[in-house]
């Protein structure tokens, strides 16, 4: 499985000496969900010639959006990238008109959860999809087992929980970004606020390197590592750790937080009141 | 030129038969799967044969929802549960799912995409239109220009939002509840987490509970830019608020279409439009981009409705009363209102009240009690009383 890291530093040499597969930028002005964004210059300074480059676009296109959207895709598929992670289907109908070349990626958060609709767009001409992060293991690996489009997965980091188009740090009196916790769960959100609307990222980092052998032996493609918070050094030293699968000492320094992999959730409240 | 549709939610048989009746071209509802309402009542199949019947009957149509984001256990039975839906009647399906608008359109069958897939732009709506979608539920968080743009663009049928409750966040786009309260939101379990109460670091409530839409008074824009079905939201909500809603509705677009939809006529359906509301309203999007206006910010702010006093449920020829089941308190001396689904109402002051075996009583205390009220003819089934104020 490759590695993936989700981009923040603006150093080329750092991007260069760090030893995964690739990186993966969100594209300022088209992407949403993160704190560090990047301009396709800034990409284009930093991209590295032996590793991969991915950008995310993942916002919501509106119907004054889509000129400048097309005018992007038409740019991004002259500079050879690896990929585009999108959300928008606006983007896949667009390359399927204009016969672009570059391949995307399915990154439609909560909505890449079963194998026919992961076939359905392999056979639209998607290259792959990131996996939700609200499924099971053993939901993943059925998904292996009946697709054959590159999969990634998301292996550490801070997961995103929601989008919203209101501006709602602001719309309360709040500043842009800002950290709330929800009082009976204790759980802590961050709450990222930009002109496309607000993000919220559970700052409960995930941890799924306990199944980082599994998810090799499946063959998932790519797992994505997002730096975050962490310092460059502790970086390289997860990037060390990870290439030589040291998963109990990744375990001692970013915890044991699983999410949903060992742990299935429930929609209907059974009449006996048990789950 | 075709009229515009009014569609309504149906939670449960009783909830079709009173949204069908006020005056609703369409109903959507759940089946006993599939659904993004999964704790709902739902309809079980021959729920759905009789509801579909009694639509057809009508002239009506009947949508069932399949929105849900499936993992691969929820595809199991999936054939067979629509050749099930399909034998009972309904007329269209409503997906999020892109492969199951092509697998549903492959076999003819209506598909309408839900709001779920967040539409916002005519080129995803065309890349649905490829796939045979014969419908977009447009996202909540569009302005006037935009759906206009996605109507012209495409040729597809446009639906949108009118009244009801809305989410915070786009929707499918959440995932709140599933991190919170471990019930998936993108599989009916949604725990509405945007409505609880959040503290600060510095200890102060945030909120982002968002207040209602109404779009009453964008009925003739609606109509203008081309949209083809309003959509009310609430197919958990009572009869009560059904009927008061979809009447209004009924009642404000027959109007418009007679050219009879003046200020005066108006007042009186945004009236009964804003008594039933729990909560404050706006136009959200349509307009602007929805602002620190368009929610709330002390927390959870419901207001319970105690003015929805009784249904009628038949008449007793013999003593010239109606029979009708208690909701609310309500006495002797009250002005009440009974409305029926033809939309005439009656207004008064109430002067006598019998218990089901023909005594006087001053005051119903008792939610569910048979009660009679002397009137001089027997009214539609279905037709309900509301208090309009105290005694």
């Amino acid at each position: 499985m490759d590695l993936l890291i989700v981009a923040k530093e603006k150093d080329k040499n750092f991007y260069q000496d760090l030893d995964v597969t690739g990186f993966i930028f969100p594209l300022e002005g088209f992407a949403m969900d993160y704190k560090y964004k990047f301009t396709l210059d800034e990409i284009e300074e930093l991209r590295c010639k032996d590793k991969k480059c991915f950008v995310v676009m993942n916002r919501m296109f509106f119907e004054n959006d889509l000129d400048e959207l097309a005018e992007m895709l038409s740019k991004i598929d002259k500079m050879n990238l690896d990929g585009i992670l999108y959300y928008d289907d606006s983007l896949l109908e667009l390359k399927i008109e204009n016969n672009y070349k570059t391949n995307l990626y399915l990154n439609k958060n909560y909505m890449v959860t079963n194998s026919d609709t992961l076939n359905f767009y392999h056979h639209k001409g998607v290259m792959g999809a990131v996996l939700s992060n609200e499924i099971t293991y053993d939901e993943i690996n059925t998904i292996r087992n009946n697709t054959k489009l590159e999969l990634m997965q998301l292996l550490i980091g801070y997961p995103v929980v929601a989008t919203s188009r209101r501006s709602l740090n602001t719309n309360s009196g709040n500043y842009k970004n800002l950290e709330v916790v929800e009082p009976k769960s204790g759980q802590h959100y961050f709450l990222i606020e930009d002109e496309f609307g607000t993000s919220f990222i559970s700052l409960k980092r995930f941890n799924g390197c306990k199944y980082l052998n599994d998810f090799q032996k499946i063959g998932i493609n790519y797992g994505i590592v997002y730096q975050d918070d962490l310092e460059r050094k502790e970086l390289i030293n997860l990037v060390v750790l990870l290439n030589q699968g040291k998963t109990k000492e990744i375990d001692e320094l970013l915890g044991r937080n699983r999410g949903f992999l060992n742990r299935k959730t429930i929609y209907q409240v059974k009449k006996d009141g048990k789950n | 030129m075709e009229k515009i549709e009014l569609l309504a939610p149906a939670g449960d048989l009783e909830r079709l038969k009173v949204t069908l009746l006020y005056g609703a071209d369409a109903v959507y509802l759940g089946g006993r799967k599939l659904g993004l309402r999964a704790n709902a009542t739902n309809f079980t199949k021959e729920e759905l044969e009789e509801g579909c019947l009694f639509a057809h009957k009508l002239k009506k149509k009947v949508y069932v929802t399949l929105n849900i984001f499936f993992h691969d256990s929820d595809r199991q039975d999936l054939d067979s549960y629509i050749e099930e839906l399909v034998n009972c009647g309904v007329d269209a399906f409503i997906v999020s799912d892109p492969y199951l608008i092509e697998y549903l359109a492959k076999k003819g069958l209506e598909a309408h995409v839900s709001t779920q897939a967040s539409i916002t732009n005519s080129k995803e709506a065309m890349f649905y239109k490829r796939l045979g979608a014969t419908r977009v539920v447009l996202a909540r968080e569009l302005n006037k220009e935009e759906i206009h743009a996605i109507v012209t663009k495409t040729g597809l049928e446009v639906e949108v939002f009118l009244h009801g409750a809305m989410c915070t966040c786009f929707s499918g786009r959440c995932a709140l509840s599933n991190y919170i309260t471990n019930r998936d939101a993108n599989r009916g379990g949604c725990a509405q987490v945007c409505r609880f109460a959040f503290n600060t670091s510095d200890n102060k409530v945030f909120t982002m509970a968002t207040k209602d839409l109404n779009m009453s008074s964008y009925l003739k824009d609606l109509i203008e830019i081309g949209v083809r079905s309003l959509k009310i939201e609430g197919r958990m909500r009572s009869i009560y608020y059904l009927a008061s809603v979809v009447g209004s509705y009924r009642a404000l677009l027959d109007a418009y279409y007679e050219g009879k939809l003046t200020e005066e006529f108006a007042t009186k359906y945004l009236k009964v439009l804003s008594s039933v509301a729990n909560r404050e309203s706006t136009s959200q999007y349509f307009l602007k981009k929805a602002d620190n206006t368009d929610q709330y910010y002390t927390g959870r702010q419901e207001i319970s409705n105690q003015e929805y006093i009784a249904v009628i449920t038949g008449y007793d020829k013999e003593n010239n009363c109606l029979v009708l089941r208690e909701r609310n308190y309500f006495k002797v001396g009250d002005t009440i209102e009974i409305f029926t689904p033809q939309g005439t109402s009656y207004q008064f002051v109430l002067e006598k009240l019998l218990d089901e075996n023909n005594n006087s009583i001053e005051i119903a205390r008792h939610p569910d009690e048979l009660l009679k009220i002397p009137f001089k003819e027997e009214l539609e089934k279905y037709s309900m009383i509301r208090l309009i104020k105290k005694g």
